[in-house]
């Protein structure tokens, strides 16, 4: 299972390497105690996500000042015991052994245990207090311990664990100071922790040896923590209505709901905003430039300059270092980019560049928002009991109940949800779900269904809404499906019965919550966005080369009353894209796609909502007028074919529909795939496959549809 | 005593005897104290079903529960008694 995830590229360097010599703290506990929010608290929000290769695990890394210097602490992922079974926990229990290629082991141990559940806790510290490395127990949560009355003799239990034993709130910051100085004092060497043997060896002992150390566990808290009988009553009582079978659907449905309403009300200001003030920007730069003759020394060294600053803060964001390789190339791609004529700079610029960077940029909100609230629901202890009911629904096609949440994040956008479904903690279920989230409407498909929705039945809402509901009928119906016969063909594997801890529910925090969405934010921007920007270059590109020859662009002129449109429609026309457009038309012909649909197809591989405007500019309205979809929808239909009958039948409509439901259309998306599975083989086989089921859907609708004569 | 597996257990408290299953499936109920000598209380029937168990409550599919074999403890035997008998035979 794990060599799945190993797979990837494990010569590579660490983008984030551990700095030689450098002295570590590792945070170590069960899942749910704390580890995270004590991270936050030690390190502020400056910490960084550290990416390793051949892990598509994260760690966040980040620093704390303690006497005896800076030293860098690491948040691992939660874990049962070193016997560890999803890939978070195989990365937290090969760096304690020292088995994580690129990762020494820490200098000290910070064993992370839940005062509030210490029985369950200290399996675990069992296990890793055997391995003898220097450790430092923080008895976490004393304060909501105390809160509910639980009293814990902390210096027998020291004595009993032969370590200390620092009781603190990583809430509330209490006992943080005495943390710091046990660490110190540990890294100084002044407890001989490793001289003596704690009681919990299980040489001697007959059989498992997880019994052996939940008796040991037992007799420990038996000994030292007095547990008043109230305990856990009110997660109880909570918990008597939010995970029966029909009433915990319908409240989780109902949360989801609320989320939901939420997401879509509140992203849609900021990303108007990015929308409009990258507009503005691009007019900036556009006006900027120089339009008249400028001397070619000054304009070579001037836009030299500017590219190589644009590739060291790419470099920079993607952790790219300079080496010869990547120095050259950005060298030559700087002076090619400095020899271009002043108009296709601007171009490049403006259409390339700039829309590139805003779309990235563009994704931010929803990503944000989505990871804001599901860090709220998860901190909550909510997230476990969403995944216990929705568990039996979701075993219909194979998926955890897991799973569910990021399927439902996907309705908003697929980046979040791919990245969500880390809590998945099989591997090989995990995979499926990533591979199916994108044929989930998202939100950037929802101007292309407007438009179609608008060319097939603009005389009647009722049917409109019907194709819109089609669409998002469809497109879960491909997903789920989908999951199924890869759960029983490539990623075979028999369901993974649900255990879950359905941990005590507890008041989120907004802290935490913050820090999650900084995390995920910069994830996205450093690592998809360099890859995003690369390729919206290269599409530019392709959509501007080679340049329509002057004779023609006059000929365009003049044989045309709408000038600068026609020009445009020309010059795509003669592009690499417009030319692709018309090289594969014999392979879309059968899907009822004309030359123009596909250069719009093409075009709208990184980003399916460029196909309205791609669609603008090769019917030759202009770009702009793509924004009034009446106009739009009108020229469309105006459209006809060679022989005289309409581009836009319903056939075509529907098929064009089918195709856009079901395409891989979202280069962010891909990026996101290869992130969070370590290799570009699983984001190429998503192409692959949901471009091959939108093309043999889109081909069965159109030509079933044209033999019904509809 | 009988001994039962927990798939089919009502509400109640138990005292887990084995775990029958196979591989990694085994490790995952061990680790969350599904375990031998651990007393299991079924919150919750149905699939999948709530437990308490070491202090937590746990969710547990039908299909893994039918792998637990318990034994019931009669009237709700408290905490010590189950504690002697499994004893602590170190030292
Ligand atoms: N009352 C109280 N709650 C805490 C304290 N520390 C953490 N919590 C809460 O415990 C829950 C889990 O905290 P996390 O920091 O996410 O736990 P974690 O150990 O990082 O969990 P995993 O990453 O899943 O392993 C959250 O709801 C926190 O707000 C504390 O000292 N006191
Ligand atoms: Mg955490």
């Amino acid at each position: 299972m794990t060599e799945v995830c190993h797979e990837s590229d494990a010569s590579g360097q660490l983008t984030d390497p551990v700095r030689p010599g450098s002295i570590t703290v590792a945070l170590v506990g069960n899942p749910n105690t704390g580890k995270t929010t004590l991270f936050n608290k030690l390190t502020g929000l400056r910490a960084r996500t550290a990416n390793f290769p051949g892990i598509t695990v994260d760690l966040r890394r980040g620093r704390v000042e303690l006497s005896s210097g800076l030293i860098d602490v690491v948040d691992f992922p939660g874990l049962y015991s070193l016997n560890a079974v999803s890939p978070e926990e195989k990365v937290t229990a090969s760096a304690l052994t020292g088995e994580l290629p690129g990762m020494p082991v820490s200098d000290v141990i910070v064993l992370v245990l839940d005062a509030t559940n210490l029985e369950r806790n200290l399996v675990l510290a069992s296990e890793v207090l055997d391995l003898r490395l220097p450790t430092v127990v923080a008895l976490n949560q004393f304060d909501a311990a105390r809160a509910a009355d639980i009293k814990i003799d902390v210096s027998k239990l020291s004595d009993e664990l032969k370590c200390q034993v620092v009781p603190v709130s990583a809430r509330t910051g209490e006992g943080l100071d005495t943390l710091r100085a046990a660490v110190d004092e540990t890294l100084s060497g002044k407890l001989s922790i490793l001289s003596q043997d704690h009681q919990s060896c299980t040489v001697g002992c007959t059989g498992c040896t997880f019994a052996a150390r939940f008796d040991w566990a037992e007799s420990v808290t038996n000994a030292n923590v007095d547990v008043p009988a109230t305990q856990g009553r009110r997660t109880d009582a909570i918990d008597r209505v939010l995970t029966r079978p029909i009433v915990g659907v319908v409240a989780f449905l109902s949360v989801m709901l609320a989320v939901f309403y939420l997401i879509f009300s509140l992203a849609s200001i900021p990303m108007d905003l990015v929308d409009s003030a990258f507009g503005a920007v691009g007019a900036y730069a556009e006006r900027l430039i120089p339009a008249g003759p400028v001397s070619p020394g000054l304009w070579f060294g001037a836009v030299f300059g500017l590219s190589m600053g644009f590739f060291a803060a790419g470099y920079a964001a993607a952790g790219i270092s300079w080496s010869r390789t990547s120095g050259a190339a950005a060298i030559a791609v700087a002076i090619v980019v400095s020899l271009l004529p002043v108009e296709d700079f601007r171009s490049l610029l403006v259409d390339g560049v700039i829309g590139g960077v805003g779309g990235v940029v563009i994704f931010l909100p929803q990503i944000c928002i989505l990871f804001f609230f599901i860090s709220l629901l998860e901190d909550s202890g909510y997230m476990a009991r969403a995944a216990f009911v929705m568990e039996r629904l979701m075993q219909f096609v194979g998926l955890p109940g897991k799973a569910f949440v990021p399927m439902l994040s996907a309705h908003a956008c697929a980046i979040p949800g791919i990245m969500a479904a880390r809590v998945i903690e099989n591997w090989r279920d995990r995979l499926v779900t990533i591979l199916v989230l994108p044929l989930l409407t998202c939100s950037a498909r929802l101007p292309v269904y407007t438009m179609i929705a608008a060319l097939l039945f603009s005389d009647s809402p009722f049917n409109a809404a019907l194709v819109f509901v089609g669409a998002y009928v469809l497109g879960i119906a491909a997903a789920l499906f989908s999951a199924w016969c890869l759960k029983r063909t490539i990623l075979r594997g028999d369901p993974i019965p649900l255990v879950i801890e359905l941990p005590a529910y507890r008041v989120p925090s907004l802290r935490n919550a913050v820090a999650t969405v900084i995390d995920r934010g910069t994830v996205f921007v450093r690592q998809a966005g360099t890859v995003i920007l690369l390729i919206s270059v290269i599409l530019w590109a392709l959509a501007t080369y080679p340049k329509l020859p002057v004779s023609d662009t006059a000929q365009a002129v003049s044989g045309q009353s709408s000038a600068e449109e026609s020009v445009a429609q020309e010059a795509l026309a003669y592009s690499f894209a417009g030319r692709a457009g018309q090289l594969v038309e014999p392979i879309f012909r059968p899907l009822g796609f004309d030359w123009k649909i596909n250069v719009a197809v093409i075009t709208s591989f990184a980003a399916r909502e460029v196909v309205v405007s791609t669609l603008a500019i090769v019917y030759g309205i202009g770009e702009d007028s793509a924004a009034d979809e009446a106009t739009l929808v009108e020229t469309l239909r105006r459209q006809n074919r060679p022989d005289g009958s309409p581009v836009f039948t319903k056939a075509t409509g529907f098929s064009l529909l089918v195709f856009f439901v079901l395409a891989m259309q979202c280069l962010p998306t891909q990026a996101v795939t290869k992130r969070e599975t370590g290799s570009w083989k699983w984001a190429v086989f998503q192409l692959v496959y949901m471009s091959a089921m939108a093309y043999v859907a889109a081909l069965v609708t159109f030509q079933s549809c044209t033999a019904l004569g509809i | 005593m009988s001994q039962t597996t927990l798939s089919g257990a009502a509400s109640g408290t138990y005292r887990c005897i084995d775990v029958a299953g196979k591989g990694e499936q085994v490790i995952r109920l061990k680790r969350m104290g599904i375990c031998s000598g651990r007393r299991i209380s079924v919150v919750q029937t149905g699939d999948p079903m709530i437990l308490r168990v070491v202090g937590a409550r746990v969710g547990l599919s039908r299909e893994l529960a039918g792998t637990v074999i318990v034994e019931s403890n009669g009237v709700n035997a408290d905490r010590g008694s189950s504690v002697s008998r499994n004893g602590d035979n170190r030292d």
